[in-house]
């Protein structure tokens, strides 16, 4: 009997949620009902199935839910928030870089000397954005990379 | 057409996988922010279920997932500190029905208060699994899916999770008397 307890016993819940094939449904019914401590294990774990399930769900407001629906407006106006400040921000860049290297003012090896520093910071910042975004790609967690 | 079945699904669900998050973050804001979140992200997946239950999974999957994002950068996945928040375990549905007999009212009421702090004393393991199933009926296939873990093993941890909570709430039954 004991050993027939411990088979049935990781069995209950399965069998209190309805989860488990015919045969072995009939196994812990019939165990339950001849075996005091089980049967008695079996009803607690029932009422705290019960109870939990009586429990009541903390909900959404009308308006809260419509925000949820609404805000497709946010993501899409931040994407081009951030396209236009791209795009914007490479071409003064741009300018400036041609207008500097046009300047015929410079000797060749004052504007190579002023440029470095310049061009190592970037390629620092360049670094660094490329390691955060490796790093994003393999956050499990990320978007719904599921 | 794809808009309006997301609208349609996330007017059937949201409540649901709201009240989800909230247990997980026990903050409405924090909760709403993951819920925003989570439909952001939902909308940029190129394909969506189109099986509402289907869709349901999902939701409580990524809900799920950027409620544990969240609470990683609050760092406030404390157990003790769950029971102070009342408003995320409300009182069960079965006290507002009027009449019956007042003393196993009274008592109803207290064995729900033990199972409530004994929930919240409970592992994050045990706790989420026993609210998908018990509080927001999911089956074992699909809690596997939600949880990310083998189908087999839904059986198990739940059983220990009801164990474990059977357990708590005897040893606070014990120190109340």
């Amino acid at each position: 009997m004991q050993h027939n307890c411990e088979q049935v016993e990781t069995l209950i819940s399965g069998y209190i949620d309805d989860e488990l094939t015919q045969q072995q449904s009939q196994q812990v019914f019939i165990h339950i009902e001849s075996c005091a401590k089980c049967q008695a294990l079996y009803q607690e774990l029932k009422q705290i199935q019960s109870g939990l399930a009586a429990m009541e769900q903390a909900t959404m407001k009308d308006s809260e839910i419509q925000q949820l629906m609404s805000d497709k407006w946010a993501t899409t106006s931040g994407a081009l928030g951030w396209l236009l400040l791209i795009g914007s921000v490479s071409l003064i860049v741009g300018f400036i870089v041609v207008q500097f290297f046009a300047n015929d003012q410079l000797s060749l090896a004052m504007k190579l000397f002023i440029s470095a520093p310049i061009a190592g910071v970037l390629f620092l910042l360049l670094s660094v954005l490329r390691q955060r975004l490796i790093a994003r790609k393999n956050d499990r967690y990320k978007g719904v990379d599921l | 057409m794809r808009t309006q079945l997301f609208n349609q699904y996330i007017l059937q669900h949201s409540s649901g996988a709201f009240a989800m998050a909230l247990q997980m973050l026990r903050s409405r804001e924090e909760a709403k922010d993951v819920m925003q979140d989570a439909c952001c992200a939902l909308l940029r997946q190129a394909r969506l279920p189109e099986d509402s239950q289907q869709f349901r999974m999902l939701l409580y999957k990524v809900v799920r997932n950027k409620a544990i994002d969240r609470l990683r950068a609050l760092k406030v996945r404390q157990s003790d500190s769950f029971a102070e928040h009342e408003e995320t375990l409300a009182l069960p549905v079965s006290f507002s029905d009027g009449g019956g007999n007042p003393e196993a009212q009274i008592q109803l009421q207290q064995q729900m208060t033990l199972l409530k702090t004994a929930l919240s004393q409970l592992s994050a393991e045990h706790r989420d699994i026993l609210l998908l199933k018990d509080w927001q009926g999911f089956s074992y296939a699909e809690i596997a899916e939600i949880l990310d873990i083998e189908p087999g093993t839904v059986m198990s941890r739940l059983h220990r999770a009801r164990l474990a909570i059977r357990e708590q709430m005897a040893r606070l039954d014990e120190d109340c008397e």
